[in-house]
């Protein structure tokens, strides 16, 4: 563990090396944000965004300016903490804005400002939540959505090494990509060809996702959405471990 | 002086004359007027420029008939739209819509007049006059009466299986369908109101056994031939009226296409239910209020005592400890500005309603071949009966009750492999205002007009009537969505487990023991088991079968039997595992979450009974 603590330390050495290191920028950014988040959620919500597709690449970036692939090779860590320690703290940095987030957007409602819904889209809902609900929902999506696609950034770093980030970043932004293309594909059918069997499937994923919306105001499904974000995360962490170890560096 | 005389007495009988020439004239202005306020006059227009309208090329409706009458007459009647337009055909009084669940009135109208001829006790248990051993799915002891049919208070939850066909020849007769898809009796006779398709099915079974006749046939002769509705089927295949059969061939339905704002066709949607007396009448509009005339006439041409009729709308579930019936024998009761009857109906095909106050005898009945929700159809109603003012049933007692907690509805599919589709549509009474009195027990929800009456049920849960359903406080529900959605995540969660086993075994890494094959195939088993449960709900939903065939429903079961036994032999081998002195901090930490994960598929699979593909 005291290795694992150590290549995260090595990561966060690395992003503070230059001069206007890119971690300012992002705390610059994430106080903003926070503070901008009082007044709507939406603000809170490009935070997410933006970390969600700066973080992993941001981290790979700056350890590979500084030559980090070589000092993993020479320092006495195991590729396995190596991969440990990288998905660790990125998952850290996100997990810590978006619990920053979340507790500004509770400090937001508990304050009773609203100034970005108004009560009719509840009803649009079908009267499952309210708004603070609704807007915690968002906001836990686009967290979840955030992990995953860290995660699939740095699993395509720890495949193919050398190529860098960005060939990870295009692959990440395809599969989002392609799932919301495939999303809007499968509406588009249903819609216009009426194909009973699939109206019948995306009721099911509708009405569970519905259903789970409503206790707790939304909590149950923020959970749940969390959970099964990490659970993917720790996946693509197991399978980065097999990919680097059978790596040549 | 004569002259005056006579000119006085002329003066003095003109008054006369307008003496009672004014409330003459107010009272037919007060008769001529629909409970709405509308005159009768003005009733066309009304429709016509409610329903004529053509804003931006808008399209309002499919095709849409109303008859408006006030006793034997009618006042108004209008066809609007196609039936099928693609091909043109413009609705007509001779076009024929299916009527849907309006077809259960005349099972409601059979048994009173069995009541009346004293052929049938409608506080008598129903199996005193069924075959031995027809009911083979029941939970409690207590008599179930035709007033409980009636009623939908019968105990049985929604049917698991199909109640249609679309396949002419696997119709099937009335007692077989009715053992066929025999749903669970999960409330206590006479405490839960429950809508039931085949609870309304088997009235009309009793009515085939005390009568010796097939209901068809009992129908024709007891009501079509009485009322001269010539233009009306009730055979699942309208083989009973063969003008009727051609004329539904030239019926297409339609769906409303938010994306386009147009109508889509959904073509013939031509489907045999078997259990066809709760829903397979098919007629003209005119026939349609040739039927609910019958109901607001002082002759009740359709019994042989005006007391039979006047009984069958005397209510007979009511809101809480209130004499405000909430339905009667069967029939709806909808509060407008006068209090109506009747009832509504809805199939794959078609939409219709039914209703009629009998104080004022006016009455509306409307069809369309239309199966979305159709707002300016919806608003019909009112511009006949006008406005509820639930004040008006205040018992001017200003006290509020919390609502709070989760609901569950009453109709759904409480037992069997379907069972986890109940906790899919909850209501959360947090999201509502507060209850406010009307009367004992009797509520409304500020501001949706919504009445609800205290439930009657004997295990103290909280439960509301709302019409011919009820909603039951589900205090574990949080419990119970988490479970069952821990069961589909889990089984996600297999999918990239077993991807994470191939890459072990793509890279060498992989090896191959009996422990491990037994934890696979645990995993495996659950994808099949998630993968079957969405195939049963895509079979569930097809329309034109209303449930699930008998054979994929026989499948999910033992799909979820395996999956179960599998589960336990994965969680027992991780368990073997853990008890291992070789297993070292990670092995021991996977087992554990292996045990958990196949713990909770085995709980959701038992707890919401998808093994059960018998008694349901």
């Amino acid at each position: 563990m005291k290795r694992i603590i150590d290549l995260m330390r090595l990561d966060i050495i690395a992003m503070r090396a230059k001069k206007l290191s890119l971690w300012k920028l992002f705390a610059a950014v994430t106080v903003l944000a926070l503070i901008l988040g009082l007044v709507s959620p939406i603000f809170l919500y490009f935070l997410l965004f933006a970390v969600a597709f700066t973080a992993a690449q941001a981290i790979i970036d700056l350890s590979n300016k500084n030559e980090g692939e070589m000092t993993y090779a020479v320092i006495p860590a195991a590729r396995k903490q190596v991969v440990i320690a990288r998905y660790a703290l990125v998952m850290l940095v996100l997990t810590a804005v978006g619990a920053l987030s979340l507790i500004i957007l509770q400090i937001r409602f508990a304050m009773n400002v609203n100034l970005f819904l108004d009560d009719s889209l509840s009803e649009v809902l079908n009267i499952k939540m309210n708004d603070g609900g609704l807007c915690t929902v968002i906001l836990c999506l686009f967290f979840a959505v955030a992990l995953i696609f860290n995660a699939n950034v740095l699993s395509g770093f720890f495949k193919t090494g050398k190529t860098g980030a960005k060939g990870s970043m295009f692959r990440a932004y395809l599969l989002i990509l392609a799932v919301w293309a495939g999303l809007a594909v499968l509406l588009v059918v249903e819609s216009t060809l009426s194909v009973k069997p699939l109206h019948a499937a995306l009721q099911v994923l509708m009405t569970t996702l519905s259903a789970l919306s409503v206790p707790y105001n939304g909590a149950l499904l923020c959970i749940f959405a969390i959970v099964g974000a990490y659970g993917y995360v720790i996946y693509k962490a197991a399978c980065s471990v097999i990919d680097y170890e059978e790596r040549e560096l | 002086m004569k002259m005056g005389k006579i000119a006085s007495m002329c003066i003095a009988a003109l008054l006369a004359a307008g003496t009672l020439l004014v409330p003459t004239a107010a009272a037919e202005d007060e008769e001529q007027r629909l409970p709405s306020g509308v005159k009768f006059g003005d009733i066309e227009s009304k429709f016509d420029k409610e329903l004529n309208m053509d804003v931006d090329g808008t399209e309002y409706y499919a095709g849409f008939e109303a008859i408006v009458f006030q006793g034997d007459d009618i006042l108004y009647e209008g066809c609007f739209g196609e039936t099928d337009r693609e091909n043109h055909i413009a609705c007509d009084e001779d076009s024929v819509f299916e009527w849907g669940s309006i077809s259960k009135t005349m099972i409601w109208v059979s048994a009173m007049q069995l009541w009346e001829q004293g052929r049938l006790d409608l506080d008598a248990d129903i199996r005193d006059y069924l075959p031995d051993g027809f009911l083979r799915n029941l939970s409690y002891d207590e008599p179930i009466t035709m007033m409980n049919i009636m009623d939908h208070t019968g105990g049985w939850c929604e049917t698991t299986y199909s109640i249609s066909t679309a396949d002419h020849d696997k119709i099937m007769p009335l007692a077989e369908a009715l053992q066929a898809t025999e749903p669970a009796q999960v409330n206590r006779p006479g405490e839960v109101v429950s809508y039931s398709n085949w609870g309304a099915a088997l009235g009309a079974y009793v009515i085939e056994c005390i009568t010796g006749e097939d209901y068809v046939d009992y129908v024709h002769e007891n009501i079509f031939d009485r009322l001269g509705m010539e233009h009306t089927s009730i055979a699942p295949d309208f083989s009973d009226n063969e003008w009727v059969r051609t004329q539904r061939d030239k019926l297409c339905s339609y769906t409303f296409q938010i994306v386009g704002q147009k109508y889509r066709s959904d073509g013939k949607q031509i489907s045999y239910i078997d259990l066809y007396p709760a829903g397979s009448a098919t007629g003209t509009i005119r026939d349609l209020a040739t039927y609910a005339q019958a109901f607001v006439s002082d002759d009740a041409p359709l019994f042989e005592h005006k007391e039979t009729q006047d009984k069958m709308f005397s209510g007979s579930v009511f809101y809480g400890n209130t004499d405000i019936p909430a339905s009667s024998c069967g029939f709806g009761v909808t509060e407008y500005k006068v209090r109506t009857m009747g009832h509504n109906g809805a199939t794959i095909a078609c939409q219709s309603n039914m209703l009629f106050d009998r104080e004022s005898k006016v009455g509306l009945v409307t069809l369309t071949n239309e199966t979305s929700v159709n707002l300016v159809i919806q608003e019909v109603p009112e511009w006949v009966f006008g406005k509820c003012d639930l004040e008006k049933y205040s018992d001017g007692k200003e006290e509020t009750r919390d609502f709070d907690g989760y609901y569950l509805l009453s109709r759904s599919q409480r037992a069997g492999l379907m069972k986890f589709t109940s906790y899919l549509e909850p209501i959360n009474a947090k999201m509502y205002p507060d209850l406010v009195r009307l009367g004992d027990g009797f509520y409304t929800i500020e501001g949706t007009g919504m009445m609800l009456g205290e439930g009657k049920r004997s295990d103290g849960t909280e439960s509301f009537v709302l019409g011919a359903m009820e909603i039951d406080k589900d205090s574990a529900y949080p419990a119970e969505i988490s479970l069952l959605a821990a069961y589909f995540m889990i089984a996600i969660g297999a999918v990239f487990v077993l991807l994470y086993k191939l890459k072990l075994v793509r890279t060498g890494r992989g090896s191959v023991t009996a422990i491990g094959s037994v934890q696979t195939a645990g995993q495996l088993i659950k994808l099949v088991s998630v993968a079957a449960a969405v195939v049963m709900i895509a079979y569930s939903g097809r329309e034109e079968t209303y449930g699930l065939p008998k054979a994929v429903g026989v499948g999910e079961g033992v799909v979820n039997i395996v999956c179960a036994v599998l589960c336990a032999a994965a969680a027992v081998a991780s368990l073997a595992v853990i008890i291992s002195k070789k297993a070292d901090k990670w092995s021991r930490l996977r087992s554990g979450v292996n045990i958990t994960a196949n713990v909770l598929v085995i709980l959701a699979i038992v707890y919401f009974e998808m093994y059960k593909f018998w008694g349901c």
